[in-house]
């Protein structure tokens, strides 16, 4: 309700504005706004203003002649203002304004402006915005409220962290937990939330598997606990565990994920995510018990906020590539490699070598990277969320597509779509609170079979071309299988994943309160592999009947339940703090998969129809269930905001242990001492100090359902002359027992310059015993592997440092984070290591990651052939001889970030570094000589004239070279540094000024993912450190955000 | 007040029922394995799942046949395709590492582990009849000696694996030659007593082991331990049941489902309509038959048009073994199994056997066994006196006749130690220690007795 303005000059204006709200004399406000009444005629005014300072009368309200302006409280009270960013001076638009305590609330447009009304006089308004600190004001009576919000990134004391079964403030945590915001995680342009977290968590290393968009992705928190398995942290999402392990069948899986599988995580839509925090010490995870051993990430999706209904838009759109290419041998070169391994090994030339007996073009040359990795993958995201909401209600509901391509020859895409909505609700009293999230995400991928990195990297430069002049096929009279006959397969995966839940809570009495929180995850996943007999080569006569269809459904259903008490409560007349907590949790998970394998059929145009197979076989079929029952509890002591005492307990219940072992205790004592509130240390420049420090016990069950059963399972599909195959099902072990893991951690954080420089510094030290793994054993017991309590002792311990800073506050805001963790694993005991299938492997006293390899001697000066240290002096080099220990863990990792915003400009620019060793480049190749292209490298081998190469002479056959080769590559010789700094992310965006469109805020940005690489490593990429796997890709998108 | 109760008294019926929350049944693809021995139909599922797997298995990629017929001088591998693990077995430069390598390890002690385990769960069953008692332990001894002859021939010194007991058979120590042979030989004599001599559990077909089979193989063991007399015994007791075993007339008939000339034969896995053999030689460019070994047949040799067939290989053409006919093209009815024993190769080990004992000529002589193999194959028979050419002569009749059959090839040139001297002529990569296959790296790491 806008009225015209006053028709004063320009500078009365400026000169009520300047007064009423720039100089803040609201002290004032009785004599000037009986002044104002008077002037205008028993009519009061309210300002409001833009840069220009125009002022308008927004609100009259009448006056009564006393000489105190009394409102009519029967009336309602009606008040504007703006709000603006105190850093900047700038409006802010879509601020939450709300009454507190009742339903009313309102958001600022895009003035930042702002009018409502209010009960009485007495109400408070509580302005909330994020990323600056909620700010709430009393009324008194006033009609004009401006506000400048101050940012509230720096107040890392104040935010309030998910401790899982509990919140606490970063400033009273007794644990190590660390928080990464959405800001962290929008700016990366990322498919799978876990990518998001690569570098940016101290103690926390993220690996990606290969850089095709869905796989698998590998967490580790504060090193390996477990020797091979079991070192995933547990997974939380909105209160509900969420599975880590892959659902793919490597029968029907694209043969992409054979290895790694598809990381499960895909099916989480990082644009709902709140936040993810990240729990390390015995503090902060012994509430999880069994499963906190390896750490836990808990993921929170957005939730609404009160305020007017706020739709929010986000488009963006880029491409993916291969950011590295090897440097290969060239036709002439590869030819000229070939021929001289025929000639050193006195080889003729057969007509199956095709390669070099002129049967392949040998003047061809084609780049194989180009043509297999080479081209562009797309992505697009579109994101559309709404939310808003009164004091008592808020909701969320967001919907998003999700579009990507790969860099192979193809038509490969993956598309997800996924729908978020949560719902709060709060009774009047406050009393009844109520909370739900609804995630279903639908998702579907055609990938081919094939990487086809391995293949780029090793057809022999002059093979032939893939497609005839027709567009079908070469086959170049099956001289060779044509790469692209993969392309002729077909993979179909979709999967939906539907999680919902809901936590109810009611505060019974003063402080108690009760609390149940339930939720269900339903995974379900379907592979479907089409092998027509169209991929191979026609000269073989494959018709349909050879056609198969592989065919795997799997569901993962769970749920939980956790009844919870709570106890919250001041005593000594609020000095000091108490908090209690009871609850208990009830879990079971559900999974089945089933591979059914369709094969023969009619016509290759039926392999839709599983009813035109000739015969159909169920290969595979696996139920399992797992139940988990556990009492956790919780006491908090805080002392004075000085001295806090954290206590967590949990006794669990699993259903992976035999009877008699499925029950056993958890906990840990966590302590922090807030030095900086003490009297004695009140320093200026030292504005917080804590010690904080934490001991306990967590444990781990990561080993798989039913390992404790003797039992027989049918062996997939086969019968013999019709009657069913049951094969013994594993190597049993009714034994076994929980794994324990000891952890302890001190910890200083300070804040210097009002926390303008925040550093933490922690150093931890885990000591895992009765590993419980899947001990491996030679294949003459009948398995790779038995579940049993390893009879060792392992220590991770490290330190981790953390430091942010606000290097310039002005105009200009620039802010760094940087943080590093320095790793160190070491076996400190092992029984009877010596005569253990591990004798070969572990040293006591050294890593765990440490690899035993044969010692490397350089090259014999009569035959050329690569030389190793005949440990045994047996005269033979055999796997005796792997006695050199080489380290490959990483040995520091970390990352820095610089955020730099000016107006409405923001730039981050965030580096990834680790410091490890890794398998060399060469390993993805074969010896030079062989019938496959070779890295540059390679050139300059060994001949009589050039004694000091480095590569031993070329060979085709020779049994000693290829096998010294072979030996080469399991030698300490090929275990080089892989060690990186990576510009991982660089995002840019800049926010138009609301004004300029008509109150619609809007942000257009760009984001750069891996985009340069500074590494040694000679292969595609450090990482991965392989040349035989698609690296991580570097993604560049564009992207427009509105917000209306 | 009541809901404080209320809520204390549900924590504490939760807490009260843990111990039963967290109990979950045997899950349903599974059966506790002490119930499998006690019912007669699970127990002839799990020697099933035996055979199952020596079917799958035979004539693979990673069977004997096809990697050992490269090591030797039959075959030649194409290198078309991406598996590089096959040229390691051609040019005689095989690696511990080797893919195929570790696969053909762990199929044989895996087969063994599932005997032993059927062993054990035999020796404790209460329910089973005496009658299937004999019967499962028979079969899974035979195929216990089986698994470890291969494992003997092909890598030498091994562990010899009795048990399914991991603290005896997760750090075995190699047994010697003499062992090994000395335990064959009593797992296939018990096999042999254990067993019926008829097709009565088979349904009249020969895929499953009867007291002939173990006799058969128990034959094989003498001759490659050089016990001529033993060897020569057990082999006329296979060859006196004429009832169940002859020769057959027609070369084409040899590898047919239920022939006459089978001991021992295994249908095709799962659902397939072709053997492995016939799907490897005659469906994949990997390999084709040497020059040596076509060279071996006189031009009239009917086995030559019979059982080697001419195709296109990378141009090329080159010919691949005929023995089995049916690729997957065949979606009729089965008609070859693949076979593990026949008559002829029972024919040939008494000729060996009877000429080293110097029987050549005449009735009960080395002549009449091998005559009626070089007859069928529209050859005429041979006379020869001398006992050294008499044997030269055994040794290419049974390269002709068992070529591309469970390497035979392979282990005769290793057993009558001319592999050297044959394959250094041939293969350009030879060296002396190729003979032997290398133990998988992987287990050598874990088990440090293996080296």
């Amino acid at each position: 309700m806008k009225q015209s303005l006053l028709p004063a000059s320009l500078k009365i204006r400026e000169w009520f504005y300047s007064l009423f709200i720039r100089q803040n004399f609201f002290f004032l406000k009785t004599p000037f706004l009986v002044c104002i009444a008077t002037a205008t005629g028993s009519s009061l005014f309210a300002f409001n203003s833009d840069e220009r300072n125009t002022v308008e009368i927004t609100t009259a309200l009448s006056v009564n002649n006393t000489d105190k302006p009394t409102i009519d409280t029967t009336d309602k009270l009606s008040i504007s203002g703006k709000v603006t960013d105190s850093h900047s001076g700038e409006p802010l638009p879509a601020v939450n304004v709300i009454v507190k305590g009742s339903q009313t609330g309102v958001t600022t447009d895009a003035n930042g402006v702002y009018s409502l009304t209010v009960d009485n006089d007495n109400e408070i308004l509580i302005f909330s915005f994020i990323g600056f600190k909620t700010y709430e004001i009393a009324v008194n009576g006033r009609i004009r409220i401006d506000v400048s919000l101050e940012s509230d990134v720096r107040e890392l004391k104040e935010v309030v962290i998910n401790a899982g079964y509990y919140d606490v403030t970063e400033k009273e945590k007794t644990g190590s937990i660390v928080r990464i915001s959405e800001k962290t995680i929008s700016r990366q342009p990322i498919a799978n939330p876990l990518l998001a977290l690569q570098g940016q968590v101290s103690g926390l290393y993220v690996e990606q598997a290969n850089g095709i968009p869905g796989s698998n992705v590998s967490l580790q928190i504060r090193g390996k606990n477990s020797l091979q398995n079991g070192t995933t942290p547990l997974i939380v999402i909105d209160g509900v565990p969420f599975t880590s392990e892959t659902m793919s069948d490597i029968r029907s899986s694209s043969s992409f994920y054979a290895t790694v599988g598809a990381s499960p995580l895909n099916n989480i839509n990082p644009a709902d995510i709140l936040s993810i925090e990240i729990l390390k010490d015995a503090d902060a995870t012994a509430i999880y018990g069994s499963r906190g051993a390896n750490g836990v990430i808990l993921i929170t999706t957005k939730k609404g906020k009160p305020g007017n209904t706020k739709i929010d838009i986000n488009f963006n759109s880029g491409i993916s590539n291969v950011a590295h290419y090897e440097d290969l041998l060239n036709t002439q070169q590869y030819l000229a490699v070939r021929r001289k391994a025929f000639k050193n090994d006195e080889l003729t030339i057969e007509p199956y070598n095709f390669d070099v007996n002129g049967q392949w073009d040998t003047t061809r040359n084609t780049n194989w990277q180009k043509k297999f990795i080479g081209g562009n993958a797309k992505m697009t995201n579109l994101q559309v969320a709404a939310s808003g909401g009164t004091e008592m209600t808020q909701y969320n509901v967001s919907g998003s597509f999700q579009r990507q391509t790969t860099v192979f020859p193809g038509e490969n895409t993956t598309g997800r779509g996924a729908i978020h909505l949560s719902v709060n609700n709060r009774s009047k009293d406050s009393k009844l609170n109520m909370h739900f999230t609804t995630d279903y995400i639908n998702s579907r991928s055609d990938y081919v079979g094939s990487d086809f990195t391995a293949t780029a990297m090793t057809l022999a430069p002059n093979a032939p071309r893939l497609y005839n002049e027709d567009g079908t096929l070469n086959w170049e009279n099956s001289t060779w299988e044509n790469p692209l006959s993969a392309l002729e397969a077909g993979f179909d995966s979709r999967v939906t994943n539907f999680l919902a839940n809901g936590i109810v809570s009611y505060d019974i009495l003063n402080g108690l309160k009760i609390k149940v929180s339930g939720g269900l995850n339903q995974l379900q996943n379907t592979d479907k592999r089409t092998l027509p007999s169209t991929i191979y080569d026609p000269a073989y006569m494959v018709t349909s009947a050879e056609s198969q269809v592989i065919l795997t459904s799997s569901e993962n259903k769970s749920w939980i339940v956790e009844p919870q008490a709570i106890y919250d409560r001041q005593i000594f007349s609020g000095r000091d703090k108490i908090q209690l907590l009871l609850g208990g949790s009830f879990q079971s998970q559900d999974k089945t998969s089933q591979t059914t394998t369709y094969t023969g059929y009619p016509s290759n145009n039926l392999l839709g129809d599983f009813n035109s197979a000739a015969s159909v076989e169920v290969s595979a079929y696996n139920p399992s269930e797992y139940r988990y029952a556990a009492i956790f509890g919780r006491v908090n002591y805080n002392y004075k905001e000085k001295y806090i005492l954290n206590l967590t307990g949990r006794r669990d219940g699993s259903s992976r242990f035999g009877p008699g072992k499925q029950f056993t205790n958890f906990g840990a004592a966590g302590f922090a001492w807030i030095f900086s509130s003490e009297n004695f240390m009140k320093w200026n420049f030292m504005s917080f100090g804590k010690i904080r420090s934490s001991f306990g016990v967590t444990g781990n069950d990561q080993i798989g359902d039913y390992k404790f059963l003797n039992t027989y399972s049918s062996l997939g599909g086969s019968a013999y002359q019709d009657i069913s195959a049951l094969i013994p099902t594993r190597l049993f072990n009714p034994d076994y027992a929980w794994e324990t893991t000891n952890k302890f951690e001190i910890a200083l954080e300070t804040g210097f310059l009002n926390d303008r420089i925040f550093l933490i510094a922690s150093y931890y030290s885990n000591r895992s015993s009765n590993q419980l793994v899947d001990y491996k054993v030679p294949i003459t017991t009948g398995f790779h592997s038995i579940i049993r309590n390893f009879p060792a002792k392992i220590e991770n311990s490290g330190f981790e440092f953390d430091l942010n800073t606000v290097n310039v506050n002005k105009k200009i805001r620039w802010t760094t984070s940087f943080n590093i963790s320095f790793t160190r694993n070491k076996l400190i005991e092992f029984t009877n290591l010596e005569s253990s299938s591990y004798a070969n492997i572990y040293v006591v006293g050294k890593s765990l990651s440490l690899i035993k390899r044969f010692a490397y001697q350089g090259i014999d000066a009569t035959t050329g052939i690569y030389q190793f240290e005949d440990k045994n002096s047996d005269g033979d080099i055999t796997a005796a001889d792997m006695e050199k220990a080489v380290e490959i863990y990483p040995k520091y990792y970390g990352g820095l970030n610089n955020s730099i915003s000016y107006k409405g400009f923001n730039l981050d620019i965030f580096l990834q570094f680790v410091k490890k060793n890794a398998s060399s480049h060469l390993s993805s190749f074969f010896a030079p000589g062989n019938p496959a292209n070779q890295p540059s490298d390679i050139l300059g081998a060994w001949t009589p004239e050039n004694p000091t190469a480095t590569t031993q002479r070329y060979t085709v056959i020779n049994s000693d070279a290829n096998n010294a080769y072979n030996n080469f590559l399991s030698s300490d010789q090929t275990i080089v540094d892989a060690s990186f700094v990576r510009i991982k992310n660089v995002s840019i965006s800049y926010t138009l000024s609301p004004k300029w469109i008509n109150g619609i805020g809007c942000r257009v940005y760009i984001q750069g993912q891996n985009l340069i690489t500074f590494t040694k490593y000679k292969g595609l990429d450090p990482e991965t450190a392989t040349s035989s796997i698609l690296p991580p890709l570097r993604t560049i998108v564009f992207g427009i955000n509105i917000t209306l | 007040m009541k809901v404080k109760i209320l809520s204390l008294l549900l924590a504490l019926q939760a807490i009260l029922s843990c111990q039963e929350f967290v109990e979950v049944g045997v899950p349903e693809n599974q059966l506790i394995s002490s119930t499998v021995f006690e019912d007669e139909t699970t127990a002839q599922s799990a020697i099933a799942a035996v055979y199952a797997r020596l079917a799958n298995n035979s004539g693979n990629v990673s069977s004997v046949t096809f990697l050992s017929a490269f090591s030797s001088d039959e075959t030649v591998c194409t290198s078309i395709g991406t598996d590089s693990d096959m040229s390691q077995y051609y040019n005689n430069s095989l690696q511990d590492t080797n893919a195929r390598l570790q696969e053909l390890w762990d199929f044989n002690y895996i087969t063994i582990y599932y005997t032993n385990s059927i062993l054990q769960g035999i020796e404790t069953s209460r329910r089973l009849s005496t009658s299937l008692k004999n019967q499962l332990r028979g079969e899974a001894l035979f195929i216990r000696a089986f698994c470890h002859f291969y494992l003997a021939n092909l890598f030498g010194d091994i562990p010899y694996i009795k048990t399914t007991d991991i603290s005896v058979t997760a750090m075995p120590s190699k047994n010697t030659r003499t062992e090994i042979y000395s335990q064959m030989i009593a797992d296939l004599s018990d096999s042999k007593s254990l067993l019926a001599g008829d097709l009565s559990v088979s349904n009249s077909e020969k895929t499953r082991v009867n007291k002939f089979v173990s006799a058969a193989l128990l034959s094989r063991v003498y001759l490659f331990n050089e016990d001529w007399v033993n060897a020569e015994a057990q082999s006329t007791e296979v060859i006196n049941e004429t009832s169940l075993y002859s020769l057959e007339t027609e070369l084409d008939n040899v590898f047919k489902r239920n022939s006459s000339e089978a001991i021992l034969q295994l249908p095709p896995s799962g659902r397939a309509k072709y053997t492995n053999d016939a799907n490897m030689f005659l469906n994949t460019p990997f390999s084709y038959l040497s020059e040596e070994l076509m060279d071996s047949f006189d031009p009239t040799d009917q086995r030559l048009t019979k059982w080697t067939i001419q195709r296109n290989i990378g141009g090329l053409e080159q010919y691949s073994p005929y023995k089995y006919k049916d690729t997957p093209t065949n979606t009729g009815t089965v008609n070859e199994y693949s076979m593990v024993l026949r008559l002829a190769e029972l024919y040939l080990i008494r000729a060996e056997a009877r000429a080293h004992q110097n029987k050549i000529l005449g009735a009960g002589g080395a002549e009449e066994d091998i005559n009626p193999i070089r007859l069928r194959a529209g050859l005429e028979g041979i006379e020869i006196s001398t006992v050294g050419e008499f044997l030269a002569e055994i040794g290419q009749e049974r390269r002709r006749e068992l070529f591309t059959e469970w390497g035979h090839r392979w282990l005769d040139l290793k057993r009558t130690k001319t592999v050297d001297e044959i394959l250094s002529a041939v293969k350009p990569g030879w060296n002396e220690t190729d003979e032997i296959y290398p133990i998988p790296r992987a287990e050598v790491l874990l088990n440090p007795n293996l080296n």
